[in-house]
């Protein structure tokens, strides 16, 4: 059996603020094995591409990453310096960012962003290069290759320029791709597309894939398991059917709730209140103050991810409470 | 026999009504010494009455936005007008009239970028009813009134924007909007800008103030679920021009344009069930740009039963019989 393309146990990111130091992400867990989708979702501030780009050990000093394992494709990333990370970032383990215009260099042709990394990684002449270029760029459905190669950013549309950089990201054949928002600025229509593509790369190249969004449409379409992330925790995880069919923490119900359907009538189902910023993070559960069904025990107890064993796993002592604390749990319904 | 392109379905209830006829709006941009003309909405007509909720939706650049601003009166449209009770929103001179102006608000996208960063909220709610001549005192009585209608509280109005979040700023625009009690309201993607667990609040928010005062919404977005929740009418865009319009049940149910069939595809519903079993064949292509529209029908490049007439000849927004206004060669027509 291959390794898994993502093995995280217990990473938590603490940033150093001028006042102090706060918890970012908080015990997060994530496998992926080879040909794996899994969407991580939240909302701005639950840490998730944080998260992401922890994985690539790709956050600034302040941040301080901790992890009891933090393996990528393989790797140790928390045991890497600096010049063994970059030889890995790109090759084994790649990224699509949210806003292609801000990840393309604006003076440089195409081309010659397309051809350096993998003449970098790989090792390929300059011939070799562009004509895998030109293979990439057919690959994600650009309709004139050469065209293209020979465009820069700003003459091409927003998805055309996610398509490039998705070219870009396959180009050293990683086996892993994270994908921060990849669809987020652009239209519906675009959107459809370039999901899609992902979608059909992965399968063809069983390339394990980690997609960061909001939007539950896309994790439905995108994912075979899904990562609800809250306040920094991973407050739901497991397989997209029965998650999204069964939603077992009051925050996923919640968010599934609140999208209107053609089956919605009467007000929407909304969730009062605002996600904790990151000096408002309380004892207890993060999303008791908003949450309907909170007991006391969640205002001072963090819930743990319980149910990881059946493949399907909650944080919330109401809906799966631990085994251990199910008695106070029992005491708090009464 | 010659075609006519159809009048806006007729209202027959009573209450304000506001009309757009034809707005159309050109902009000229030189590049490198060349003007070319950028037609970013072109003859948009659109009918409606207090009270009602109408979706104006398409891709980005489509022209949702610059009518949306034409219809408040932020812009001059190039040729067409807007009329309020029959009376134009511009007079002779081409000026907004003060009057007609209060009865027209806009919601802005952003919450961020349209509140003014050194004003308090209350400053920046009160600021329509100062510049209308309202007493100080009674400016005050009526924005505590106004940011409670919006669910903030009254301590709130003390803060600068930057110390509130998304989702109590987007309040703001909207207790600002309401200030000088229009009878109509254009909300440019107001939801956009929020976080998925905020945006069920401002959406009911919304739908409640849109019932409660009767209001006359036009609702831009590109959320067509939303839309379909909450508007009665929808306008579908394309280029600068409505390609489908009609009843939101009439028009999402059974689209009549290849294009609004399209959209609705794109649309990924949150059920993996569904998502995970439907083939879905995306739109091939981009969008045109409103500098190069294509001859004849503007999505023939993109339409997938487009034929050699697509090129030729444009086709016009006419009835299909059900309530509906279709600009397709191939969309339904009433038997005649």
């Amino acid at each position: 059996m291959s390794a898994p393309a993502l093995d995280v146990h217990d990473l938590t990111v603490t940033m150093a603020l001028s006042d102090g130091d706060y918890p970012v992400v908080s015990g997060v867990d994530l496998r992926l094995e080879p040909g794996e989708r899994l969407a991580l979702v939240g909302e701005s501030g639950s840490g998730k591409t944080v998260t992401a780009l922890a994985l690539l050990r790709l956050l600034p000093q302040m941040a301080e990453i901790t992890a009891e394992r933090l393996d990528v494709a393989g790797h140790h990333m928390l045991e890497q310096d600096e010049r063994h990370l970059n030889a890995l970032r790109g090759d084994d383990v790649a990224m699509v960012f949210q806003d292609a215009m801000a990840s393309l260099n604006p003076v440089l042709r195409v081309e010659k962003q397309l051809v350096a990394p993998m003449r970098r990684h790989l090792g390929l002449s300059a011939a070799e290069a562009r004509a895998r270029a030109l293979e990439l760029l057919s690959q994600v459905g650009i309709p004139d290759p050469e065209r293209c190669l020979r465009a820069h950013p700003h003459e091409l549309s927003g998805g055309m320029r996610q398509r490039v950089m998705i070219a870009m990201a396959l180009s050293c054949r990683p086996k892993l791709l994270l994908a921060d928002e990849p669809t987020t600025a652009l239209d519906v229509t675009i959107q459809a597309q370039i999901i899609q593509l992902l979608v059909d790369l992965s399968d063809q190249l069983g390339l394990a894939c980690l997609l960061v969004t909001h939007d539950l449409g896309v994790v439905a379409r995108f994912a075979h398991r899904v990562a609800v992330m809250y306040a920094g925790r991973i407050v739901e995880e497991g397989p997209v059917h029965r998650v999204f069919a069964d939603p077992r923490h009051p925050y996923t119900r919640a968010l599934l709730g609140s999208i209107p359907s053609t089956k919605t009538s009467g007000r929407l189902p909304q969730i009062d209140g605002v996600p904790p910023g990151l000096r408002e993070r309380k004892l207890g559960c993060p999303f008791a103050p908003r949450c309907p069904d909170a007991i006391d025990m969640c205002r001072s107890v963090v819930p743990p991810l319980v149910g990881a064993d059946v493949g399907h796993a909650a944080a919330c002592h109401v809906t799966t409470p631990a085994p251990e604390l199910v008695p106070a749990v029992r005491a708090g319904l009464r | 026999m010659t075609i006519t392109e159809a009048p806006p379905v007729p209202a027959t209830e009573a209450g304000a009504l506001l009309r757009a006829d034809d707005l159309t709006q050109h902009f000229d941009v030189t590049v490198r010494g060349k003007t070319r003309t950028v037609k970013a909405v072109e003859t948009v007509s659109l009918e409606l009455r207090e009270g009602r909720c109408m979706g104006l939706v398409g891709e980005s650049g489509c022209g949702k936005t610059t009518t949306g601003r034409m219809i408040v009166g932020l812009d001059k449209p190039t040729s067409g007008e807007v009329v309020l009770d029959g009376v134009p929103l511009r007079g002779a001179a081409g000026r907004v009239d003060k009057k007609a102006r209060r009865r027209v608000q806009m919601i802005f996208q952003d919450p961020q970028s349209s509140l003014d960063p050194r004003m308090t909220a209350a400053q920046s709610v009160g600021e329509p009813l100062r510049v209308s001549g309202v007493s100080r005192r009674e400016t005050a009585a009526r924005v505590t009134a106004l940011l409670e209608r919006v669910g903030l509280d009254d301590e709130i109005g003390k803060r600068m924007p930057a110390a509130l979040s998304g989702g109590q700023r987007q309040r703001l625009g909207i207790a600002r909007a309401l200030a000088l009690e229009p009878s109509f309201i254009v909300a440019d993607e107001p939801t956009s800008a929020l976080d998925v667990s905020v945006r069920a609040q401002v959406v009911n928010l919304l739908r409640d103030l849109q019932r409660e005062l009767g209001l006359g919404m036009v609702f831009i977005s590109h959320d067509l679920s939303t839309v379909r929740y909450l508007c009665d009418d929808v306008a579908v865009m394309y280029l600068g021009r409505i390609v489908e319009q009609g009843p939101t049940e009439t028009v999402f149910g059974n689209p009549q344009h290849p294009y609004t069939r399209a959209l609705l595809e794109a649309v990924l519903v949150p059920d993996p069930v569904i998502e995970q079993s439907r083939t879905v064949v995306p739109l091939q292509g981009d969008l045109p740009t409103a500098a190069s529209v294509p001859s004849g029908c503007a999505f023939r490049t993109r339409c997938p039963m487009a034929a050699d007439i697509c090129a030729e000849e444009r086709p016009l927004l006419l009835a299909t019989g059900d309530q509906r206004l279709a600009a397709c060669h191939f969309a339904e027509r009433p038997e005649s």
